[in-house]
């Protein structure tokens, strides 16, 4: 087969401000990922994909693999309908973070399958996804994938229960600096995206903060930004937090919350906040926060700066983040 | 639990998924209509909402959710045929 190296697969990556972000990539680049995930995935008869072949994950892997193996793929378009649980024995489930609660409604379709692997690559697993793994035994694992629209699948992990574990990078991805220490996570590929089709891009510096455990492995702390995906945009909470106070005339913190549904949501604390400072945040903020708190002071260091570990500790959802 | 009861905290769910927009909306006007950011995604964290408010359960293959969810009016009842049922079965 003769594969096309000039880019001409378009994902898109967009902010609360300005144009969506144009990622080129080339036949042979999403033909090379395809060929890497389906070394590590294992067999399957048949795939239930509910992520958006508009994304480079839902491409890939409710697309392109099935293609590539010849099996059917059901896309679940509208999660509230009837989900038509193809008959046979093993079968590949293409997550997003909605996905679990959905799953956990109707594990019971499951289990006459004798290998379920769920493929999972949209942040932190929410909790929801344990209780799917308990409730179908032995019988299913989860396929963890670490990458970006940017970078493409960088590292993976299978996990059959909660423990963290170590991610392995993937067999073309060579990390960038110490094999030993904290840092944010940087890599060179051949299968990273371009921002123009002529100029191909040499490495890719994430905001993911990582501790290298060997050459090719490491373990994921967490973000250095404050950024939630919506909707396949990026929302930063900084900017959030700007444009509440500018309505409010108060000061606000957000955290990063978990949400099951989204993977990740935020709550706002108000300092000194009364019930109408409420109402106007639910009405300018751009996303919905998920609780509304209605503080007195807010805690801050001892440098006078909001102290975001102390509200994110209060909250019982709470993510953590590096600063 | 009366129906005003019952709509005062529909309306207060729809609130936390898509704003303040959620107390005025008709109660006759397709959820989808009335608010632009109301896809599936949304009106399933709806439905959750409203399973943690009153304590039931909806089964997404049992009950036709898309239609019986419709609206605010819709859901009033759909919430309190739940709750007369869970009343009665004890569950």
């Amino acid at each position: 087969m003769i594969l096309n190296t000039i880019p001409t697969v378009l994902f898109e990556t967009s902010g609360t401000t300005g144009s969506p972000v144009h990622w080129w990539r080339s036949e042979k680049q999403m033909h090379l990922e395809c060929s890497i995930m389906i070394q590590q995935i294992g067999d399957a008869d048949a795939v239930i994909s509910f992520a958006s072949p508009s994304h480079i994950f839902g491409d890939i892997f409710g697309k392109r693999i099935p293609d590539i193996l010849g099996i059917q793929c059901t896309a679940v378009t509208d999660i509230l309908a009837p989900i038509s649980f193809p008959n046979v024995s093993r079968i590949f489930i293409i997550c997003v973070p909605s996905t679990w609660k959905i799953l956990e409604r109707q594990h019971k379709f499951l289990l006459p399958y004798q290998e379920i692997t769920f493929i999972h690559s949209a942040g932190a697993l929410p909790k929801t996804s344990m209780r799917v793994l308990e409730a179908l035994g032995n019988r299913s694992s989860i396929f963890e994938i670490l990458g970006s629209t940017e970078c493409g699948g960088i590292a993976t992990r299978r996990k059959t229960s909660l423990e963290s574990g170590q991610w392995a990078v993937l067999s073309d991805v060579n990390l960038i600096g110490p094999s030993s220490g904290t840092g944010l996570l940087e890599i060179t590929s051949p299968r990273l995206a371009s921002r123009s089709k002529t100029i191909p891009t040499e490495k890719c510096r994430t905001d993911d903060i990582v501790r290298r455990t060997g050459p090719a492995s490491f373990e994921y702390l967490g973000r250095r930004d404050r950024i939630i995906k919506f909707d396949g945009r990026r929302f930063d909470l900084d900017e959030i937090d700007r444009q509440i106070e500018a309505s409010v005339s108060k000061h606000v913190a957000s955290v990063l919350v978990e949400d099951e549904l989204r993977g990740s949501s935020f709550d706002v604390y108000v300092e000194d906040g009364d019930p109408l400072d409420e109402a106007i945040i639910r009405k300018v903020s751009p996303l919905q926060p998920q609780e509304i708190h209605l503080h007195g002071k807010l805690p801050r260091t001892t440098s006078g700066k909001i102290d975001f570990q102390h509200l994110i500790s209060q909250s019982t959802q709470g993510l953590s983040f590096t600063q | 639990m009366e129906e005003l009861e019952i709509e005062d905290t529909v309306r207060k769910c729809l609130k936390r998924v898509v704003g303040e927009n959620a107390i005025q909306i008709d109660r006759d006007i397709p959820l989808r209509e009335a608010i632009k950011s109301f896809d599936s995604l949304a009106a399933m964290e709806f439905i959750t909402a409203l399973e943690d408010a009153f304590r039931i359960v909806v089964d997404f293959v049992l009950h036709d959710v898309r239609f019986r969810m419709e609206t605010i009016e819709k859901s009033v009842d759909f919430v309190r045929e739940l709750l007369e049922d869970k009343k009665v079965l004890g569950v």
